[in-house]
């Protein structure tokens, strides 16, 4: 998952999103990164030889200025410390999306590398200890508040991430008033990936539902000063630009084997055999070879789009949630959907 | 950020850049001590002291309310307006190491969001609560450390909100002051107030329950008097063991300490005397030197018919209703 994913008219930095663990310590039931990735394979970490190589041809590739870190858990990387002294001596900066769960124990390495680290996100699933625990284990919600405290004390912003599930709706809130309450600088909602039927039975939304969901998301962004929003994913059939950064081509994403990739949602997710949207193995390729494919890809899928609502349009048809939405959109066209 | 604030007091809640916040003065010094909040920002604005001022949102109020010590509320004075309700206010103010926040704009403009802004079960509603809270705990911080008692006394239109104000401090006393509907409408005439001139007609419309075109059309007469009547009618259907009513026409020294005892507090023989004397001026000039007269019967005499015909068509049977619920 991104950190900087929400679309308000920019589409951010130029930015690589680097997945450094293949694994997480928590198991939420509706996240959409591999089951077979996050438990059943043996962990893999992002190689920092090869980030080093990557970054030094991505500046020169691609301009970009900003690396992101991604998971399974980013702070599982065993050395983690390193990593964020590598986005510092390349003079870049980074942030990393964690379930705070190891914040502790990777605080002195983000203190060392301060002027690497421009924010951290945080995944949030409720605003009580009951609610966030029940799905992230007990304990995890008095990490994260402890998390919450540290970066607020030391002044390094920090954000929240929390998914759409049914059982949120009417606390959206609450759920803003507890992370302003907390200091955070960001708050960013994103619409379940209906990974399963009985995920998207019980706490996907409707598109209906979702679309009063986003009023009321704007509503609180308009009250509130942190910067609340919504990430892509979300029913966007305006084809006057990409609807999302990767479309854009400016946020690139690598997958802890070292495979640039289109979006960080699909890499490898589930056995999907084809994975049409992995361009490239950057552990046996330069990134500038690479990166001419990504956006060769890039513009195949966006015209793969435009085609579909064009033809949907010339039936007098409204797109459906799975070509509306531009993430499910991806997923089906990449041969994704239904789950596996 | 927020800890930078203490001593500031929101003066205001305003809309800066489409973004509704407060504005915040610099007031660590300041005694509230004139008869409205208002006065004392105009005071404090134009005293030669260089103060800070400075827009937030209204995100740093919940930080605030993790780090500022403040006082808890202790009682709420409602009104129908041109009541008594500033002489109380003032009577409070005679208690040592007291706080009295007497119709102060952050608050009463967050409330009227309520009816502006908020639609039932919205987000909006539980978020400007959240708000509202916070204000106070920020208009009621310890800004001397030796602060013991915070009574607040609302702007007459946030009576209609009641039943959310009551919801956030559910367990804090409250007094209703009211006075007989031709006098109040004469008084609201003779100097009409903000509240019954305002371009923004949703907050009458609201309380009168009426279009705002229609609120717009009406005189003022029938305006003071349909929401004089809502607010009466309010008051009958809200008051509880936690409530107090109280007519104009009982205001006395030992009434008034009665208030005080019902917010459970009990004056000192030099409060009383302190209590005696804001009640021997008049309650909303500034320099508290002009005497009190009471008016009632003069107020009578003024009575238009058109004051005494709408009093009759909106007012006069809550009112009755409202004495006998009292007595």
């Amino acid at each position: 998952m991104e950190t900087e994913t929400s679309f308000n008219g920019d589409y951010g930095p130029r930015r690589l999103n680097v997945e450094l663990a293949n694994i997480c310590n928590l198991h939420c039931s509706y996240c959409f990164r591999a089951d077979e990735n996050l438990y059943s394979s043996h962990a893999e970490f992002f190689p920092i030889d090869l980030l080093r190589r990557v970054i030094a041809e991505a500046r020169t590739a691609a301009n970009i200025t900003r690396i992101n870190f991604t998971g399974g858990e980013p702070t599982l990387h065993p050395k983690f410390a390193e990593t964020l002294r590598t986005i510092g001596d390349a003079g870049l900066t980074t942030s990393f999306v964690t379930n705070g769960w190891h914040f502790d124990r990777v605080w002195p390495s983000i203190q060392e590398n301060r002027n690497a680290v421009s924010h951290v996100a945080f995944s949030l699933d409720g605003v009580t200890r009951e609610a966030h625990d029940r799905w992230r284990g007990k304990g995890s919600f008095d990490r994260l508040v402890r998390a919450f405290s540290r970066c607020y004390m030391s002044k390094l912003p920090f954000g929240m991430k929390i998914v759409i599930r049914r059982d949120l709706v009417d606390q959206l809130e609450q759920i803003a008033i507890f992370a302003a309450r907390m200091g955070a600088a960001s708050l960013h909602f994103v619409h379940v990936m209906p990974t399963s039927n009985a995920l998207a039975d019980d706490s996907a939304l409707t598109l209906d539902e979702q679309r009063v969901v986003e009023q009321e998301i704007a509503i609180l962004a308009r009250i509130f000063k942190m910067d609340i929003g919504i990430d892509v994913g979300y029913y966007n059939i305006d084809e006057t630009r990409p609807p999302c950064a990767p479309l854009a081509g400016t946020s690139m994403n690598i997958d802890y084997r070292g495979r640039l990739s289109l979006c960080c949602n699909l890499s490898g997710f589930r056995g999907a055999a084809e994975e049409q949207d992995v361009v490239a193995d950057l552990n046996v390729e330069s990134f500038a070879s690479a990166y001419a494919r990504f956006l060769s890809l890039v513009a195949l899928q966006l015209q793969r789009r435009k085609d579909a609502l064009a033809a949907l349009r010339a039936q007098a048809l409204t797109p459906d949630v799975y070509t509306g939405s531009p993430c499910l959109f991806c997923l089906q066209s990449f041969n994704k959907i239904p789950w596996h | 950020m927020s800890s930078d604030l203490k001593g500031w007091l929101p003066v205001d809640a305003v809309v800066v850049d489409g973004r509704p916040g407060l504005w915040w003065m610099e007031m660590l010094d300041v005694s509230l001590a004139e008869p409205f909040f208002q006065q004392t920002v105009e005071r404090a604005k134009t005293d030669g002291t260089k103060r800070g001022e400075l827009f937030t949102e209204f995100d740093v109020l919940l930080q605030l309310e993790k780090e500022l010590e403040s006082v808890p509320p202790t009682g709420f004075i409602f009104h129908s307006s041109r009541c008594g309700s500033t002489l109380v206010a003032n009577a409070c103010r005679a208690i040592t190491n007291s706080v009295v926040l007497s119709e102060a704009n952050a608050i009463d403009k967050l409330i009227a969001r309520f009816f502006t802004d908020a639609a039932d079960g919205g987000v909006k509603e539980s978020v400007y609560s959240v708000f509202l809270r916070s204000v106070v705990h920020a208009l009621g911080q310890r800004r001397r450390g030796n602060e013991q008692h915070l009574f607040i006394k609302f702007a007459c239109t946030s009576f209609a909100q009641l039943e959310r104000i009551t919801r956030i401090w559910s367990r804090v006393p409250w007094i209703f002051l009211y006075r007989d509907p031709v006098e109040t409408i004469v008084s609201n005439i003779d100097d009409p107030p903000t509240w019954l001139l305002d371009d923004d007609w949703r907050v009458l419309s609201s309380i009168i329950g009426a279009k705002p075109s229609d609120v717009a059309a009406m005189s003022l007469e029938e305006r003071c008097a349909r929401s004089i009547g809502s607010f009466y009618s309010r008051a009958v259907a809200l008051a509880n063991d936690r409530s107090m009513l109280l007519n104009y026409n009982q205001l006395s020294v030992p009434v008034i300490s009665s208030v005080l005892e019902f917010f459970k507090v009990s004056p000192s023989a030099q409060e009383r005397e302190a209590i005696a004397r804001a009640s021997g001026v008049y309650a909303k000039e500034v320099s508290g030197t002009r005497p009190f007269v009471a008016d009632a019967d003069a107020k009578q005499k003024l009575a238009s018919d058109l004051v005494r015909e709408m009093a009759g068509s909106w007012a006069n049977d809550p009112y009755r209703r409202l004495e006998e619920k009292r007595k």
